[in-house]
């Protein structure tokens, strides 16, 4: 019986945007056992953000650049279960505009990252060349490109205009014409197809097994969105979640190329919701209680549980990522798989070690 | 242990009570029976997060999610006896226990330390209130 060659593969290589280390266990070409080693990332955020609930909704969206908005949404969310608050419409309304452009944004990045390595160049800097709409409008929203720091506690701190409301109007209507294109390259390039069908396969047992959330579970048929929660504005949009059975690399890729197009629906949507109105609520006092909630980050649910003792600090606030979940299920789609297919199978799960590490 | 469970979207409490007294330890052998039968349901398991509540006892609290309905599981246990795993009902919880070992010192059957930490080199738990925080 020939013994396995062992490899590692990271933490710096040249396909991964972030430090994560595989121990792949090869059979020739074939990959017959993986181990995910992490860490590398870690920034002790957990204990930084105990320190001072005020600062933490600035300090929240440093946990992640690609889906900074989510975790200071998230964390409002929980504080402002504990203040027992409604926070105005408007603001729930902007909230979720400024979610879903995270979304596409995100989805882009991770698009384009996929297409760079399967060494389709010109696509990587297509889907960048569209996600910079995407970019600059949230730049114009919020001021910010990365980290918009738009949510406060009781709502948000900066309103949107109507000249500002029309003008995100014409840029989903810009933008969505390039990303049907994009949609059709994806779908349809016999190369990516070819590159993508059937590798990596997670299946459905095997994606609930390892927990997985947002697009990697909805590729395995897994049906949950936590959208369908319906906080923010979304349970007064018609939100469609996109599921797909194949469970392989082209399903993830399809099922967020969908919902990038789904977005821009939903944004859409949201700006017929504008009404008048205040976006902002005060709250009075330091916090006291425990708040769990979570929203759908563009990698799946993002949960965010805190204990708050009354003072500025925070007894315990646990961040629980999508990537430290999805990350750890390649380990279940290497096997069987070649060696030369290892950096695409890791790049589909959209792996966020910013995240997954904190 | 006690458990609660909840189905307000958006705004999700988690009411379940903790026992805190000597049988703390003993009530958490029944987690595995409970990973078991949520497995069997087809529940997902979302997280598993520990607490430092003082006097070496740290809360562990086990949150699943049955079709957008929150369950939660809690425990207090003492952080210097060796808890079971639920690692091999759900493999996704390997990392969910692996992180309570670095980040509160606790010991979990069958897993190492050194997911987040550097065994040895890094700081000790460092989600354990030190004696100034107390």
């Amino acid at each position: 019986m020939k013994r396995p060659t062992t490899i590692p593969i990271g933490p710096q290589h040249p396909a991964f945007l972030e430090p994560l280390n595989i121990g792949l266990e090869l059979e020739e070409e074939r990959v017959v056992g993986a181990t995910l080693n992490l860490g590398y990332n870690h920034r002790g955020m957990e204990y930084a953000l105990a320190l001072d609930y005020k600062k933490t909704q600035y300090l929240v969206e440093r946990v992640c650049g690609i889906c900074s908005n989510h975790h200071s949404a998230a964390y409002c969310q929980t504080m402002e279960d504990i203040y027992d608050i409604e926070v105005p419409v408007r603001a729930k309304v902007i909230r979720t505009i400024m979610m879903e452009c995270q979304r596409i944004t995100s989805h882009l990045l991770a698009l384009g990252h996929t297409a760079e390595t399967m060494g389709y160049e010109n696509l990587f800097m297509q889907c960048f060349r569209e996600r910079e709409l995407a970019m600059r409008l949230v730049n114009e929203i919020s001021g910010n490109r990365v980290h918009y720091s738009i949510n406060v506690i009781g709502g948000i701190k900066r309103d949107m205009d109507a000249g500002m409301e029309r003008h995100t109007a014409n840029v989903m209507r810009e933008l969505r014409p390039l990303l049907e294109d994009l949609r059709d390259v994806f779908a349809r390039d016999n190369t990516l197809v070819k590159r993508m069908k059937d590798v990596g396969v997670l299946t459905n047992e095997q994606a609930r097994d390892w927990c997985t959330v947002g697009p990697v579970a909805r590729a395995s048929g897994l049906p949950q969105d936590i959208r369908e929660d319906g906080f923010a504005a979304y349970d007064m949009i018609d939100l469609k979640p996109v599921v797909r059975d194949e469970g392989d690399c082209y399903a993830r890729t399809m099922v967020r190329m969908d919902e990038c197009l789904h977005s821009i629906d939903l944004i859409e949507e949201c700006l017929k919701l504008l009404d008048e109105g205040p976006v902002i609520m005060t709250v009075k006092g330091h916090p006291t209680g425990e708040g769990l909630s979570r929203v759908e980050a563009p990698r799946g649910e993002l949960l965010y549980h805190v204990k708050a003792i009354g003072g500025l600090q925070l007894d315990r606030i646990k961040i629980r990522t999508p990537a430290f979940l999805n990350v750890p299920s390649v380990q279940a789609m290497l096997p069987g798989s070649r060696l030369a297919d290892v950096p695409l199978i890791t790049v589909s799960v959209d792996p966020c070690i910013c995240c997954t590490d904190r | 242990m006690a458990s609660s469970e909840h189905y307000r979207y958006g705004k999700i409490r988690l009411g379940g009570e903790s026992l805190n007294n000597s049988s703390a330890n003993e009530s958490h052998k029944v987690i595995r029976d409970i990973a078991v039968r949520m497995k069997n349901r087809g529940v997902r398991l979302v997280s598993i997060t520990g607490r430092d509540c003082d006097e070496g006892n740290i809360e562990l609290i086990y949150v699943f999610d049955e079709d957008g309905v929150i369950l939660d599981h809690r425990f207090v246990v003492d952080v210097e006896r060796e808890l079971d795993s639920i690692s091999d009902i759900y493999s996704g919880a390997i990392n969910m226990e692996r992180e309570n070992i670095d980040l509160l010192g606790m010991k979990f059957k069958g897993l190492t330390p050194g997911l987040l930490l550097e065994p040895e080199k890094s700081v000790i738990a460092p989600l354990r209130k030190r004696q100034e925080e107390v």
